[in-house]
Parts: structure tokens; C-alpha cells; sequence
């Protein structure tokens, strides 16, 4: 029997919303690919145990979290880190909302990983408290506090991503 | 709520589309050689050894490209070997053309580095036609991957070199480049790459360690050496299997040319069965797969093949690959470049799994290089 039956085609069915939550994670494609392959190859490795399981894409999307913080250090070394917050621009037009992502997605690089992956989890996600914390492998408290923590961290880093984060309800952190 | 992750999806969606399914199979593939050999030590403490090959990566085998040399130290497991006369077409008459760099012996590793061995001598520039069938001095690779056997011409010895510490132990016969171009040899390592069999008229075993050598009764020839340089198997001119021990011969009573590596336990020798031969030509194939604990001489099991590959044909044996199975080689034979006057062929080796309970064969990889002729040398064979 072939020990990766079937993996084939689960990677080609769910590879481009992996990649998304790669990207996101990362916030560079190339690390993005390198850190899906990677949790991919051992994906590939236990994948008959995986499949008898039934839920490989938890073991992917839980493999990619785990490593893109334990990728840290490494990453860090690669990351631009600018001294000035972006430029604030104010404004309603489309170019404000180009702006406006631009600024989320460099203050989101001056996040710690696990910050972002909290964020990523639960706002892109769309994942509960407990979900993440299974996630992360930590207490339904710590991601409430790191959640609270990054988004504080991302106003601080983005004033003109104010409005944009007045959106998020604050008893949405504690949901 | 909604403008913050509408903004999520915006990054998110800016990343690129990728194909990492064959990627990531490789990936798989090469981490399970790379750890076979660290594991090595567990491995030998189970029952059985085992030889976990793979697939190097495409653009390992370009044919005519001079590969950089065998660094000091601190190479991976080989995956293979292999040399391809640069790509050329070669006849007894260009022989000497074939003293050049990209003719050398290349090394393709389990993480799909390629690097040519200049200190291993490789095909014999002097050949004369009569003597076409020895183009090339030998070299073989430990089951483990990580000890590779050669003719050492600076040394005029044979030589074995650990890949990881880059150390070269080196035989003590000496043995001139004239003798191996005149009367060929083959190389023997045992499963840890410790002792190096050589296979000639005479035949003798070498523990590289000590540089002690064993001389190998008259009419037999050292096939398969244990771990620890113990049991020996040996075969006479006929195949007949024998057991070496103690500066003597114990038949076996057994007949085969396809001997498998000894388990790891030192006990259980798998064999080819079903062959025949008549004037030389072979008019029967081997059918069948045998189990032998060498300490009794006793056969342990018989199988015959099932669920055959295509294009399986003239099997060739070499390690364990689990407690169960065993690996075989067989040449593959591609005829998609047609004859074509600027195609070249693709030769090389496809590897199969034998389960020796049951006789069940199931394909493992490809090892393949475009050439028009050379040789490909697998761990364990």
C-alpha cells in the first residue's frame, strides 16, 4: 500500500487556505511556503495514522501554529524591523484602504508570533477562546491576555488602524 | 469586527497558489533516510537491519555536468552512486577519453547533494576491448548509507570512507591499478561499513577498524559479512552457499547467486530462488524468495512471487528493509527515446520491496540517469 494514499489530494484540496493562514502567519511568501512544506513533509509522514484519525487538517493547521513560533528566532533575524510607525494618512477613499492594510500588515510583522497567531486564530479563524488555546497548546487565560495584548499592541503601532480595530467588540476577546 | 477581518482576508488572499504535494512526499521520503541512519544503532539492538532508499531530488543526475568534489566531512547518507561517461557514447577505442572530472564516480546523497569523488578511481582509460566487461573500478556503499568502499589509485589500496567524519581507513593489501584493470574486483561491505569483502580470484575480508585481514578458503568467495565481521557467507563457483567460520567452510546445502545482507541479529539470510542456467544463458527466472538461519542451515521460509510488477524481470537482492521485507534492485529498461539520433536513454534502477512471508512485491523508487552507458551502484547491493 502506498504510505501516502490519499495525501496527494488532500494537499491539492486544501493547500491555497493553508497557504492563506501561512501568509498570514509569516507575512512573507517565501516563508509562507517554506513553513507550509515543512509542516506538510511531516504531515506526509504520519499521514496514515493521520488519516485513520479522521482530522488531518487539525494536525496541519495545529503544526503550522507551533512552528511558525518555534521558527522565531530565525524569522526574526530575516524581518525588517522599521524604527517609525507608518506614515498615519487619514482619509475614506479606496487608496485609504490600500493604505490602511498596508499599515496592518507591517504592524502585524512587529508582532511577536505568538500574538499573531493568536490574532490570525481568532479573527481570520474565526476560532473561540478554547480553540485557540487547544491550538497554541496554553490556557483559555493566556489567549485572552495575548489577544488583548496584541490588539493593544497594534494601536499602538498603528494609530490609523483605530477605526479599523474600534470594529473588534471587546467582549469579542473574552468570547 | 468585520473591517478587521475583511482586512485579514485581504492580506491573506495576497498569498501565492502553490503545488507542495510532491514536495512534501519527497521531503517525507528524504527525512526517512536521513533518520534511518542515526537510528542505526536501535535499528541493529531490533532483529533486523533494514535499508531505506529514496528518489533523489530531479537535477541530481544531468549527465556530462562536473559536480563539485566529496567535501572533508560532514556529508549525509549516500542515496546512490552512480558514474555515466559523461554522457557519452563509449567504446573500447574512446576509452581514454574518459580521464576527466565529469567520468569520476558521482555520490548522490539522501538529501540530494551530488558530489564527485575524485580519489576513487573510476573507469580504467587503458581498457583494451578484449576486456570490455571491467570498464570501471568498483565501489560499493554500506546499507546504512553512510560508508562508501573504493579502489584508492594514489594508495593502490582499497579504500572505506565514513561520510560523516570523513575519516579513510585504508586496506593493507597493496593492489596495483594494473591488476584491477587486468582482473577486476568486487567490493563486500557489511552492514555497518566496518568490513570490506573482496571478491577476486582470491577473496579475503578486512576489518577496516584493525586492518586485520582473513584470508578465504581456496575455491569460495566472501558474498555477505554481519555486523561485528560475523557469520560469513560464502558462495563457490557454482553459487553453492557455505558458512565461513573459524578458517573453514560449512556448506550450507542451499544454491543461489542473489544473497541478501544478514539481519541484523546475525541469523537470517534471505535468498533468490527458482533460477536456472543452462551454457550459461539463463533459461529459468528466479520465482521465489528463502529464508535461511545460517547458525542451523535450516530454511526458515518459502515463498513465491506475487502481485509481480511490470517490467520486473532480473531481480537483484540487497537489505532489510523491515522485519518482513527485503529490498531488490532490477535495471530499468526505457526505450521512449526510440533510437533516436539526439535522444539518449534513460538507464538506472528501479528498487522493490519483497515481503518474504508471503512473496508480495511492491515498487519502491527509481533511480534513473541519462546516459548511454555507466553504472549505478544502491546501498546494500
Amino acid at each position: 500500500m502506498d504510505p501516502y494514499e490519499g495525501f496527494r489530494e488532500f494537499v491539492r484540496g486544501r493547500q491555497h487556505a493553508l497557504m492563506r493562514t501561512a501568509y498570514l502567519l509569516t507575512g512573507d511568501a517565501q516563508q509562507a511556503e517554506d513553513l507550509l512544506q515543512t509542516v506538510l513533509m511531516r504531515t506526509a509522514r504520519h499521514w496514515r495514522k493521520l488519516m485513520k484519525d479522521g482530522n488531518p487538517e487539525a494536525y496541519v493547521r495545529r503544526g503550522l501554529v507551533n512552528e511558525h513560533i518555534s521558527w522565531r528566532r530565525r524569522r526574526r533575524a530575516k524581518e525588517t524591523l522599521t524604527a517609525y510607525p507608518p506614515e498615519i494618512v487619514h482619509g475614506a477613499g479606496p487608496e485609504d484602504a490600500s493604505l490602511h492594510r498596508m499599515a496592518l500588515q507591517r504592524a502585524l510583522l512587529r508582532l511577536t508570533p505568538r500574538q499573531r497567531a493568536v490574532l490570525v486564530l481568532r479573527y481570520y479563524e474565526d476560532r473561540s477562546v478554547d480553540e485557540t488555546a487547544d491550538l497554541l497548546g496554553c490556557s483559555p487565560g493566556t489567549v485572552k491576555s495575548q489577544t488583548s495584548h496584541a490588539l493593544g499592541r497594534l494601536r499602538d503601532l498603528a494609530p490609523e488602524l483605530a477605526e479599523l480595530l474600534h470594529d473588534v467588540d471587546p467582549e469579542e476577546v473574552y468570547r | 469586527m468585520t473591517r478587521f477581518r475583511d482586512e485579514l482576508e485581504l492580506i491573506a488572499a495576497q498569498a501565492p497558489e502553490v503545488d507542495l504535494a510532491e514536495r512534501a512526499v519527497r521531503g517525507a521520503r528524504r527525512w526517512k533516510v536521513a533518520t534511518f541512519g542515526s537510528g542505526l544503532a536501535s535499528l541493529v539492538a531490533a532483529a533486523v537491519t533494514a535499508s531505506v532508499l529514496v528518489t533523489a531530488p530531479g537535477g541530481a543526475t544531468f549527465s556530462g555536468e562536473i559536480a563539485d568534489a566529496l567535501p572533508a566531512s560532514g556529508v549525509e547518507p549516500a542515496a546512490y552512486a552512480y558514474y555515466d561517461f559523461c554522457g557519452k557514447e563509449w567504446t573500447p577505442k574512446n576509452t581514454p577519453d574518459f580521464g576527466t572530472e565529469c567520468a569520476q564516480w558521482r555520490l548522490v546523497t539522501s538529501t540530494g547533494g551530488s558530489f564527485r569523488m575524485p580519489e576513487a578511481l573510476s573507469v580504467y582509460t587503458e581498457q583494451v576491448p578484449d576486456n570490455y566487461m571491467n570498464t570501471a573500478a568498483p565501489l560499493t556503499i554500506s546499507s546504512d548509507g553512510r560508508r562508501v568502499a573504493y579502489y584508492s589509485e594514489k594508495d593502490q589500496k582499497f579504500a572505506v570512507r565514513d561520510l560523516t567524519d570523513g575519516r579513510i581507513r585504508l586496506s593493507p593489501q597493496t593492489v596495483t591499478r594494473e591488476t584491477m584493470v587486468k582482473d577486476g574486483m568486487v567490493l563486500v561491505l557489511s552492514p555497518d561499513g566496518r568490513f570490506l569483502g573482496l571478491l577476486a580470484r582470491k577473496s579475503s575480508m578486512v576489518d577496516m577498524e584493525t586492518g586485520q585481514v582473513t584470508e578465504i578458503p581456496e575455491g569460495w568467495r566472501v558474498r555477505r559479512i554481519g555486523n561485528g565481521g560475523s557469520p560469513v557467507v560464502v558462495t563457490d563457483g557454482k553459487d553453492r552457499l557455505g558458512l565461513f567460520d573459524d578458517g573453514k567452510v560449512t556448506p550450507l546445502n542451499q544454491t543461489s547467486s542473489q544473497v541478501s545482507e544478514l539481519s541484523a541479529d546475525g541469523r537470517t539470510l534471505a535468498y533468490l530462488d527458482g533460477q536456472e542456467v543452462k551454457d550459461h544463458t539463463v533459461t529459468r527466472d528466479f520465482d521465489a524468495i528463502v529464508t535461511l538461519d545460517v547458525t542451523t542451515g535450516k530454511v526458515l521460509s518459502r515463498a513465491e512471487f506475487t502481485d509481480i510488477p511490470e517490467g520486473f524481470r532480473f531481480p537483484r537482492i540487497g537489505g532489510w528493509r523491515s522485519p518482513t521485507e527485503v529490498v531488490l534492485s532490477d535495471v530499468l529498461r526505457d526505450m521512449s527515446w526510440g533510437g533516436k539520433k539526439d535522444g539518449m536513454p534513460t538507464l538506472g534502477d528501479a528498487t522493490y520491496a519483497i515481503d518474504v512471508g508471503t512473496g508480495r512485491i511492491r515498487k519502491l523508487d527509481e533511480y534513473t540517469y541519462k546516459a548511454w552507458a555507466g553504472d549505478l551502484i544502491l546501498p546494500g547491493f
